[in-house]
């Protein structure tokens, strides 16, 4: 047993762990409330994960190159913003059109990101952040102040509707899921996007295309933000200003529990969604408990506190 | 009576080893020579003994007492001096403040008039011959060889016990190695000990009363000078015989794979040369004489101007993409290959088809099992030892990790292949295994750009080198003219001299 786990690579062990802190997370609600770990309440709380999971795969990809995307709040809320919005004023006419047309608009954004990063050299902290204060501001210019609309059908029925029992958004991060492994480990991108976060300067002198790498990752977290602003808005059934606010720490929490570095070319998605559904169990627990607000941030932030130390340790004592 | 003795001494750094349990003595009022190939850990023992480096294991003995040298400031209080192979003159001082007030402002707290420091600095400089350097000129002013002397200067005027030299020699021209030499000789007269490091086997013999070898990272021997001679000291500091050490020179093909005309940077100088097929073009020099540039011009890394021609096609290398591919298939090896060309973190399999990743994609996704045969394949070509190509490469020995960065070229098709001190920080044995790597590259149709910080390596791996001083290439030597004296004094010789005359 001990053997079979030194034997694991050091992300992966990180990876395992977060599957395990999954479980010992949901034992733990159930213990404290009946009904916890019942599969409608399950169903629920992997729904509820799905948002956070959605958002933050585009954070790991962002993370995997050593960046960091902070703009995923607006990206999100955007999204959401457009989608209702367009359904409202039948701009388009036509909800799979209007779908189309929001995902466009945010992976825009993302390349605008990606294009600030890596063509003009702004570190990504200071540029996704300018990025996110630039989307709130077209988002503030497009609604005045009050987003307008009605949800699509489309929306509601991904999130609410199952197939075979289980939910359909359940089933769709499931093949992000899938499609975001086979990108990482089967195409020249994946490989792009560990090398260039393992070391941009190895990179660039093995013919590496970093921008492309970039900038895709980028675009990438744009569309997935934009995604989960749109399933968001089927979930809490209309859109409201500051709705992605909620998902910047969590993202990159998740990332980060999920056994990724922060540094970049290290990690994989399967723990980042461990990572999400972590995060989601806790909060609920929280609740649960009817703890404050106020206490469930400090918590929060104690938690993403000791999965760097003990993911630091780790590293340290390999290194 | 030993005045500094190592004992047990160990230093590793992370996992790298660079010196394993070391012991030696200088006694009072010898010269002591120490010798070790590249990373032998000369380096690492002198910076130990000079108290700038802590040793991970064993202990330090000043006159039978156990020290520990923290610092360089309590090495200096011992009376331990030292002259590093980097220069520690600030540049932009003057010599007279770089010799006078470096040394520490006097316990008075008096403070020193201009004139003062111009007289002392004076005063100096004439009791080390050296009347003709103006003690107010900027050091950065000075040609390299002045800068190394004053160096010395400055750290055999205070009243030191023991006088370290790191390479000291390895920027002097012929005359000012003598003056070092009798300034030695006049220490030793008084009683003071030197310990010095050279490459130079003749400055070695000439001037050490007992010679210690190591070799990585270990203590092989120490030998009174008179009773050895070069042979036998390259056969201890080597492991091997010397005459076994390098590949035999095949004949190159008369195809030229690369031809550079008049190739300038932000400054390199009119760069020609070409490369034929089968042929190993070895580049000398002192360090830092634009080797590096040159390096990173040709393979895209660096903005330059000028004609590069492949294979009779004139091509523009704008980045290392194109250097890459498109028929160019240029490959570079690069000075640091851990933070430059590896990606330590990664399976040997991702580095090794990283540039080449396109073969192995279809319809957008890469066919793992073919990718995984190939490079195999070109591990196995390279001879990279490891129990499987998914380890990471950080757990590779430097060897190894070098046969990785190899393999890549090789699986990129790469026949061009640009060497920067491809066998820095490698262990003997592999040095040999890679000589008959790149000589079997050679004899397959590649062509070799080949730079080493070990000349000894150039002279014997390259049909043709070119030496280059101040980002020009002064000569380009062949055949028979290709040895280490005619290499070292071309790197360093007469046209410096005029240099430095005028300059100074």
């Amino acid at each position: 047993m001990v053997q079979w786990w030194n034997r694991m690579a050091r992300v992966d062990q990180n990876i395992a762990m977060s599957y395990v802190m999954v479980v010992v997370l949901i034992f733990v609600g159930a213990l404290i409330s009946v009904g916890f770990a019942s599969p409608s309440h399950l169903a629920t709380l992997l729904t509820i994960s799905s948002f956070l999971g959605i958002v933050a795969a585009g954070q790991t990809l962002v993370i995997l190159t050593g960046g960091i995307d902070l703009s995923v709040p607006y990206l999100l809320n955007a999204s959401a913003v457009f989608f209702t919005g367009f359904a409202a004023r039948l701009i388009l006419g036509h909800d799979a059109l209007d779908f189309l047309v929001v995902l466009a608009i945010s992976v825009g954004f993302g390349v605008v990101n990606g294009v600030g990063v890596t063509v003009f050299n702004i570190p990504p902290l200071i540029m996704t952040l300018g990025m996110n204060s630039v989307i709130e501001g077209i988002v503030l210019v497009v609604t005045q102040g009050t987003p307008q609309g009605s949800v699509p059908a489309i929306a509601s029925a991904i999130v609410n509707n199952t197939v075979v029992g289980i939910p359909i958004i359940l089933v769709v991060w499931a093949g992000l899921a899938v499609l975001i492994a086979l990108i990482l480990t089967r195409t020249s991108l994946g490989r792009y996007i560990y090398a260039a976060g393992t070391s941009v300067k190895a990179s660039y002198l093995t013919g590496v295309p970093i921008r492309t790498a970039f900038i895709a990752v980028y675009a990438a977290s744009g569309l997935f933000a934009g995604l989960a602003g749109i399933f968001l808005t089927g979930f809490s059934g209309n859109s409201y200003l500051g709705m992605g606010n909620a998902y910047l720490l969590p993202s990159i929490a998740a990332v980060i529990i999920g056994g990724a570095s922060l540094l970049g070319g290290q990690g994989k998605y399967w723990g980042t969604i461990a990572g999400a559904i972590t995060l989601t169990v806790l909060i609920t627990i929280l609740q649960v408990l009817n703890i404050s607000q106020a206490l469930q941030d400090i918590f929060y932030g104690v938690v993403i506190f000791l999965a760097l130390l003990f993911y630091g340790r780790q590293a340290n004592a390999r290194g | 009576m030993a005045l500094l003795g190592c004992r047990n001494i160990s230093r590793s750094f992370g996992a790298v080893k660079a010196l394993t349990n070391v012991s030696l003595s200088i006694e009072e009022g010898e010269v002591h020579g120490l010798v070790g190939e590249n990373g032998a850990g000369k380096s690492t023992l002198i910076k130990i003994m000079s108290g700038t480096l802590l040793p991970t294991h064993g202990q330090l003995v000043w006159k039978d007492q156990d020290v520990i040298l923290r610092s360089a400031a309590k090495a200096q209080q011992l009376g331990v001096e030292t002259v590093f192979q980097e220069l520690t003159l600030i540049p932009d001082w003057t010599v007279a403040d770089n010799l006078v007030i470096a040394r520490g402002i006097p316990a008075h707290g008096r403070r020193q008039s201009f004139a003062r420091v111009y007289d002392e600095a004076k005063a100096l400089l004439a009791r080390f011959q050296l009347e003709r350097i103006d003690p107010y000129q900027r050091v950065v002013d000075l040609p390299l060889p002045d800068r190394q002397m004053l160096e010395i200067v400055k750290a055999i005027s205070g009243k030191p016990k023991l006088v370290i030299l790191d390479e000291a020699t390895s920027a002097l021209l012929e005359p000012q190695v003598e003056w070092l030499f009798g300034h030695i000789r006049a220490l030793k007269a008084q009683g003071v000990s030197v310990l010095f490091s050279s490459h130079r086997w003749s400055e070695i013999a000439g001037i050490s009363d007992r010679i210690s070898i190591l070799r990585n990272g270990e203590y092989v021997d120490t030998v009174q000078s008179d009773s050895v001679d070069e042979a036998k000291v390259t056969a201890l500091m080597t492991g091997k015989e010397l005459n076994l050490v390098f590949p035999t020179k095949v004949d190159p093909v008369d195809d030229v794979r690369l031809s550079v005309r008049n190739l300038r940077s932000m400054r390199l100088h009119d760069i020609s040369l070409e490369i034929r097929r089968g042929e190993v073009l070895g580049v000398g020099g002192l360090q830092g004489q634009g080797q590096l540039e040159l390096f990173l011009s040709l393979f895209g890394a660096l903005p330059y101007s000028g004609q590069i021609t492949v294979d009779g096609r004139p091509v523009h290398i704008g980045r290392p993409l194109d250097a890459i591919n498109a028929g160019i298939g240029i490959g570079l090896i690069p000075e640091d290959r851990k933070t430059e060309g590896l990606f330590l973190s990664r399976p040997i399999l991702e580095n090794i088809s990283l540039p080449k990743l396109r073969r192995f994609s279809k319809d957008g996704f890469l066919q793992l099992r073919k990718e995984r045969a190939e490079v195999q394949k070109a591990a196995d070509l390279l001879a990279v030892k490891a129990p499987s190509v998914d380890v990471e490469v950080g757990h590779l020995s430097g060897g190894n990790q070098q046969k990785v960065m190899l393999s890549r070229w090789v699986l990129a098709g790469a026949d061009l292949l640009l060497l920067y001190d491809v066998t820095r920080g490698v262990d003997v044995g592999t040095k040999q295994e890679i000589y008959q790597l790149i000589a079997k590259r050679a004899q397959a149709g590649a062509a070799i750009l080949f730079y080493s910080s070990d000349t000894s390596e150039v002279v014997n791996m390259a049909h043709r080198v070119a030496v280059m001083f101040d980002y020009r290439i002064r000569s380009i030597v062949e055949g028979d003219a290709i040895t280490m004296e005619n290499i070292v004094g071309l790197s360093i010789g007469s046209q410096a001299e005029v240099r430095y005359e005028t300059s100074g």
